[in-house]
């Protein structure tokens, strides 16, 4: 017994050491730019057939949606809905980017039409809720519709 | 004055020549010490050295004491194999439970530590959910 409790207590202070991971989640509520300038409304959102939402800084990851999945295109509005990423890190800075493309096979730099941004600070909470505007920042390879 | 020696120095003189002699004489004979000491005198006899003067004369003395019979019959028995034995597979199984415990236990905790499972996907999010553990 009087081994046994020094290495109990070796072993406790082996896994403090190791420390614990912990999940957070970075709910991004992503939404078309449907304001003058911008696109024009769902006849032009829905020529949206892939997104690509990628992270840098603390933590990286890249997850492609569409065509046809994912929420894409959209029949109606503006509003695509949430993409969750999670992640360990809880310090740095975590920098979203969602590119947007017109053209269904896949993302093609030449078809990329729109493009938002977000940087948040990792932090110990477990969700953080946030917005991002894609806004149009090129004609595409699809006509609007308009 | 008489010449000669007067007769109270004469007697103590001849007291102790006697007793040195009579010392010097026990002590050269072993024989004589021996039985001083209060061991028996050896036979110097050729037949009776072959005897065992300890050997008890009572025969029953000699005899098997019940403890030895049971003794002998132990180790007469024939002996079980180890593996034939209860004790062996308890102590087997409580290993083999006890490592199997261990193992599972360590790879739970080491997933626990690893942040365990993450969230399930909303419904609503319609698939898109990625990074750690996605």
């Amino acid at each position: 017994m009087r081994r046994l409790l020094p290495m109990l207590a070796l072993a406790a202070a082996s896994v403090g050491a190791a420390g614990c991971n912990e999940y957070h989640y970075y709910d991004i509520d992503v939404t078309f730019n449907t304001a003058a300038g911008q696109f024009a409304g769902i006849n032009e959102v829905s020529t949206i057939q892939v997104l690509v939402m990628s992270v840098t800084g603390a933590d990286s990851d890249v997850l492609q949606i569409g065509p046809n999945s994912g929420g894409l295109p959209l029949q109606t509005g503006a509003h695509l809905g949430i993409f969750e990423f999670s992640t360990f890190a809880d310090s740095g800075q975590l920098n979203f980017k969602i590119d947007a493309y017109d053209e269904d096979s896949s993302a093609n730099p030449g078809c990329k039409t729109g493009e938002g941004t977000k940087t948040i600070n990792a932090s110990a909470t477990i969700t953080v809720m946030e917005t991002m505007t894609i806004n149009k920042i090129a004609p595409g390879c699809v006509p609007d519709g308009t | 004055m008489s010449p000669l020696v007067p007769f109270q120095k004469w007697t103590l003189r001849a007291g102790i020549a006697v007793a040195l002699t009579v010392t010097l004489t026990v002590v050269s004979f072993p024989r004589v010490a021996h039985a001083d000491l209060g061991e028996e005198p050896k036979s110097s006899s050729g037949g009776a050295q072959v005897e065992d003067a300890d050997k008890p004369k009572d025969g029953s003395l000699l005899e098997k004491k019940p403890a030895d019979a049971a003794v002998q019959q132990q180790a007469a028995a024939p002996q079980v194999a180890f593996y034939e034995k209860w004790q062996f597979w308890a102590i087997a199984g409580a290993v083999v439970v006890g490592a199997i415990a261990l193992i599972w236990g360590g790879q739970a905790l080491a997933h626990q530590l690893n942040g365990g499972d993450v969230r399930p996907c909303n419904m609503d999010f319609k698939g898109r959910c990625f990074g750690e553990g996605q």
